[in-house]
This record gives structure tokens, C-alpha cells and sequence, in this order.
């Protein structure tokens, strides 16, 4: 009964292969609405479960979480299509929430780390729209030269992804440091287990960067992002560097 | 627990400063514009020696960490350099020789010369920015006009072909020994009494000695009308070399760890036996040495046509010029991981 009940948890604070139903229904979601609804309220029970759980939690539970996160990462490193790429990153991310629970964290540490790394993928998801509209695309590759034909789109997009690699000041870095600093007390391996997700996150980030913004020019029939929206973006990117800072002092 | 850390840091260090084997990143980015690349080997790849000077006070607490620091910086330094000699393009000749720098920075920390590297990454941001700067220029100038007059000076420098009319060879030999010596004991004498006897001082001197001679044997190439003047040229240069050594080094010291026990902690960390001590400097001293004299021979029997393609020399550049199969190894390690992503992925049904 209780194997069940972790079970359930794993599969909203998603573990490999439960992560795969989370995966399958993100992907199928074409309404950037659901998916954005989606990405704030599926980890949630999982925090729940996890905070009414009575037994011990045991102990190969963070490795498998850890293991599922890697993998996760891993996958992502090939990936060109934005939509699958931000649901492998929330997978990825997501899953880092059982090793801050290994350290015994409140409920409300485990929505901060949860929350820390959904912001940015919420964005992104809106961004993503924003090039489906234009290219009726979001593959990497298919559409490309974004650098040059819409700058005040790509570089919303750059900061976006920085956002989501948890680079510093934003949200996602301050709870990778809590993740990798808890850990290395607990185990020092698992610690450098984070530190390799991290890196294959940037690795992954970076391609998709690079396919994205330079090579042949894709061609559209709609113009840049408008100035209105552009600022309505950056303040939610600021805002999301504020966050960043609050989560720096003694939150997580 | 220590050990560990510096460790530690001084990884992330080498791969800020392009350390041998992390070092495939840093010429790779000159597709960037010329001021980029000038910010970037004017500042970021300085980093590396900034971390080290900040975790200082945990590097004194180790014992082994700064003699890789020493081994690494060693090789790098070597390698960027022969690396940077074969290059054809201005700007990734330029970033190899950022490459070679930065070896050179991390192997001062290695001794223990750690508010000297403070020194060099300042002045080394200084000369390659306005070098990265001026590059763009150079080849639009170039490409217009060479406008190199073929006098004795292009002789030597585009035709490597040696003057005739040299000064006695012996004399500038002399000066490399004698100015150094004349430093060393005025240095003695202003700094400190015990000056000569710390290690990280000597090897101090002993790579002032080596930057002075080399460039003193530069000057001893070309023709000048006037001998005394180039005398003077040479001694004046070769004391700034030698004396940026000795007498920044100390007061970079003294600004940057004022604590005296500190300071000798940070040489007490670096420093070896002093009998391998003794036989690495010896070792060294020869294999310069000899350097220079195959050059000096090499250069004096040669005559321009003659030279017949060793196949152990051709080998070898064939291994220079593909950067020694390193950037190759890394590309192929990124396709095996590409497909086994690829491979999970489609076996997963890509969710």
C-alpha cells in the first residue's frame, strides 16, 4: 500500500516510466492555455502526497529520482521541437523535487522548487505560440535565422531559455544550488548527479539556441513581436529575476 | 577535505582559462566579431586566475593542488604557443596565444606567485584587446597593400633568413648572465635579505631570465648601424623584464596579501624538495639552452632551399595542425551521445 502510494507521488512529481503519461497528454495538448494550466497544477498533488506522507520515505526513491532526471536531460540534448523540449524539461526538473524532500523540506520549499522552475517554461510555452503563428512551426532547424529576421522575438527567446537552464538571478538557479548543496551533504555523488543535469541542460538549451537563431533565414508573412507585447514579456522576465533573488535569500 | 575543494576550483579555473584538454572551446569562438573576441580574451578566460587568487585561503591549506596547478599551466603554456606558431588565420593565432598566456598565468599561481597573475591577466587583457582590436585593421591593410619593404628587417622576419652581420654572439650570451645577476643582488639588497632563497622567488627570476634572453637573442637577429645603441636598447629591455619580475611581483604581494604569514604560507603550499627543486630548474635551464643554441646553428648552416622535409618533423606538424586530434575526439564522443539520445528517444516513442 505504501509502494502504491509513492507511486502516485512519482507520477505527479513525475519518475521514469510514469513520467511518460505526463509526456504524452503535454504533447498532445495543442491549446497553449491547457498546457500552461497543465504545467501549474500537475506537480501539485504530487507536493501534497508527499507532505501527508507518514512512513519513511525509502531510501532508493531519490536515486530513482535522480536517475529519471538525468535521463530526462539526457533526451532533451536532441531534441529540436520547443513543445517537446519544455515537457522534457519540466520532467527533468520536476523530478529534482524528491531529493529536496530526501533533506526532509516543507511543503511549501518543495512548491518553491516546483514553482522556480515551472515560471520560465510557462513563458516559454507563450513564446512558443508567438513562433507557431509565425513559421507554423516550433521545430528547430525547420525554422531557423530568427536572429536576424525577428531580433525582438529572439532575444525574448534567449532569455527564456537561459530562464529555463536555471542561469543565474533567475528562479531555476538558486533552487539548483539549494538541490546540489543538500544533496552533497547527503551524498556527494548525488550532488554531482545535479551538476551533470545542469550541464546537459545548458548543452540542450544552447543547440536549441543555436538552430533557432542563426542559419538560413525562415521566411514568415507576420512581423516582429510588437513593442507592447515585448515589454509585456520582459517585465514577466524581470519579475521572474525578482522571484530569482527572493528564492536567494534563506527560502529553500 | 581541502584537497577536495581546491581541487575543485582549480578545474573550474581551467576550464575558464582554456587549460589543456578544456582549452577546444576558446579558438572555435573567433567566428564571433573581432570586439567580442577581444572582450572575451581581454576578460572572461582572465577569470580563471581571478578564482584562484579568491579561494586562496583554501589552496594554502593543501599540499599537492598547486604543483598540478604548476604541471597543468606547464603543458598548457607549451602546447598553446606551438599551437599558435602554425596558425594561418590572425585572430585564431591570436587566441591560441591567449591560450599559451593563460598556461603561463596558472603555472605562476602553481609557484605560488598568485598576486603576480593578478599582474599578468591585467596586463595580458591590455595588449590582446588592443591586439584583437588592431587585427581587423591589420588584414584590411593587408589586403590592400603588404606594404612590407623588402629591407634586412623582412628578410628576417617574412624570409627567416639570417643577417650576416651579427654582434659577437658571446657577448649577448654574457649579458643574459650578468644582467639577472646584477638584479638579483640589487633586488637582494631593496627587497629582501632572504630574497633569492624563497623558491617561488628564484623561479620568478628564472622566468624573467628566460623572457629577457629570448627577447635579447630577438634583438641580437637584427642589423643595426649603430652597436652601442642596441646594447643600451638590450640592457635597458631586458632590465624591465627581469625587474617587472621581481619588483611588481613584490609589490603586487604586498598590496594584495598584506598578511606576511600569509604570503609564505602561499609559497610554503607551492613549494617542493629542494633537491628536485635544484634538478627541475638545472633540467630546464639545459633544455632552454639547448634550445636556443640548435636555433642558433640551425639558423647559421642553414641556407635558404637546402632544408630536406623530415618525415619524423612532418608528422609531427601534421599532428600540430590538427590541433593534436583533441577538438576531433570531442566531436566524436558528441555523435556517440547524440545517437544513444536519438536511440532512447525512439525506443521511448519520443515522450
Amino acid at each position: 500500500m505504501q509502494t502504491l502510494y509513492w507511486m502516485l507521488a512519482g507520477l505527479f512529481l513525475p519518475l521514469f516510466p510514469l513520467s511518460m503519461l505526463f509526456n504524452a497528454i503535454y504533447q498532445r495538448t495543442d491549446n497553449v492555455w491547457l498546457r500552461v494550466l497543465l504545467l501549474l497544477i500537475w506537480p501539485l498533488p504530487g507536493i501534497w502526497l508527499l507532505d501527508i506522507s507518514v512512513g519513511e520515505m525509502p531510501g532508493w526513491l531519490p536515486l530513482w529520482a535522480l536517475l529519471s532526471s538525468v535521463l530526462y536531460a539526457f533526451r532533451a540534448v536532441v531534441i529540436r521541437d520547443l513543445g517537446i523540449w519544455s515537457g522534457f524539461m519540466a520532467t527533468s526538473a520536476w523530478s529534482l523535487a524528491w531529493l529536496a524532500t530526501g533533506s526532509e523540506a516543507p511543503a511549501v520549499t518543495l512548491l518553491m522548487h516546483v514553482v522556480s522552475f515551472s515560471m520560465p517554461l510557462l513563458v516559454l510555452n507563450f513564446l512558443a505560440a508567438e513562433i507557431e503563428r509565425r513559421y507554423e512551426s516550433v521545430y528547430a532547424g525547420i525554422v531557423s535565422g530568427l536572429g536576424l529576421t525577428v531580433p525582438r522575438l529572439s532575444g525574448l527567446l534567449v532569455i527564456t531559455i537561459l530562464a529555463v537552464i536555471s542561469s543565474p538571478l533567475f528562479p531555476g538557479f538558486f533552487s539548483m544550488l539549494s538541490n546540489i548543496t543538500h544533496s552533497l551533504m547527503d551524498n556527494p555523488l548525488a550532488g554531482l548527479g545535479v551538476g551533470i543535469i545542469w550541464l546537459l541542460w545548458s548543452w540542450s538549451g544552447i543547440r536549441l539556441l543555436q538552430l533557432f537563431l542563426v542559419g538560413q533565414e525562415s521566411r514568415s508573412n507576420h512581423a516582429d513581436i510588437g513593442r507592447v507585447a515585448g515589454l509585456g514579456y520582459l517585465t514577466l522576465l524581470i519579475l521572474l529575476i525578482t522571484g530569482g533573488l527572493y528564492l536567494s535569500g534563506d527560502i529553500l | 577535505m581541502a584537497e577536495v575543494v581546491a581541487a575543485l576550483i582549480a578545474l573550474s579555473a581551467f576550464a575558464r582559462s582554456a587549460q589543456f584538454f578544456l582549452h577546444t572551446w576558446l579558438p572555435y569562438t573567433m567566428s564571433g566579431p573581432t570586439p567580442v573576441s577581444a572582450l572575451m580574451h581581454a576578460g572572461i578566460v582572465n577569470a580563471g586566475g581571478f578564482l584562484i587568487n579568491r579561494f586562496a585561503p583554501v589552496f594554502v591549506e593543501t599540499s599537492g593542488v598547486l604543483h598540478w596547478l604548476f604541471v597543468v599551466g606547464l603543458t598548457t603554456a607549451v602546447i598553446g604557443s606551438v599551437l599558435m606558431l602554425t596558425q594561418n588565420d590572425i585572430k585564431k593565432a591570436l587566441g591560441y596565444s591567449t591560450m599559451g598566456q593563460m598556461g603561463f598565468m596558472i603555472m605562476e599561481c602553481g609557484v605560488g606567485a598568485f598576486s603576480l597573475a593578478i599582474f599578468h591577466l591585467i596586463a595580458h587583457g591590455l595588449f590582446k584587446g588592443t591586439l584583437f582590436l588592431g587585427a581587423g585593421g591589420v588584414i584590411g591593410q593587408a589586403r590592400k597593400n603588404d606594404g612590407v619593404p623588402t629591407d634586412p628587417l623582412y628578410h628576417f622576419v617574412v624570409e627567416k633568413r639570417p643577417t650576416r652581420n651579427r654582434k659577437p654572439w658571446i657577448l649577448m650570451a654574457g649579458l643574459t648572465l650578468l644582467v639577472p645577476a646584477a638584479i638579483l643582488i640589487v633586488t637582494h639588497w631593496l627587497v629582501a635579505q632572504d630574497f633569492y632563497q624563497k623558491q617561488g622567488a628564484i623561479v620568478l627570476l628564472f622566468f624573467g631570465w628566460v623572457t629577457g634572453a629570448q627577447l635579447l637573442f630577438s634583438a641580437y637577429r637584427m642589423r643595426t648601424g649603430n652597436l652601442g645603441r642596441l646594447l643600451v636598447m638590450i640592457i635597458v629591455s631586458f632590465a624591465i623584464v627581469v625587474l617587472g619580475y621581481t619588483l611588481i611581483s613584490h609589490a603586487f604581494d604586498l598590496f594584495l596579501y598584506p598578511n606576511e604569514a600569509f604570503r609564505a604560507g602561499i609559497y610554503a603550499a607551492a613549494g617542493i624538495d629542494v633537491f628536485w627543486f635544484d634538478i627541475l630548474v638545472v633540467l630546464m635551464t639545459v633544455v632552454i639552452v639547448a634550445g636556443w643554441l640548435r636555433t642558433y646553428y640551425s639558423e647559421r648552416s642553414a641556407t635558404p632551399g637546402s632544408q630536406s622535409a623530415n618525415p619524423v618533423w612532418l608528422g609531427f606538424y601534421a599532428l600540430i595542425s590538427r590541433e593534436f586530434y583533441i577538438s576531433d575526439g570531442y566531436s566524436w564522443m558528441v555523435r556517440r551521445l547524440d545517437r544513444l539520445a536519438t536511440r532512447l528517444n525512439v525506443m521511448l516513442r519520443w515522450i
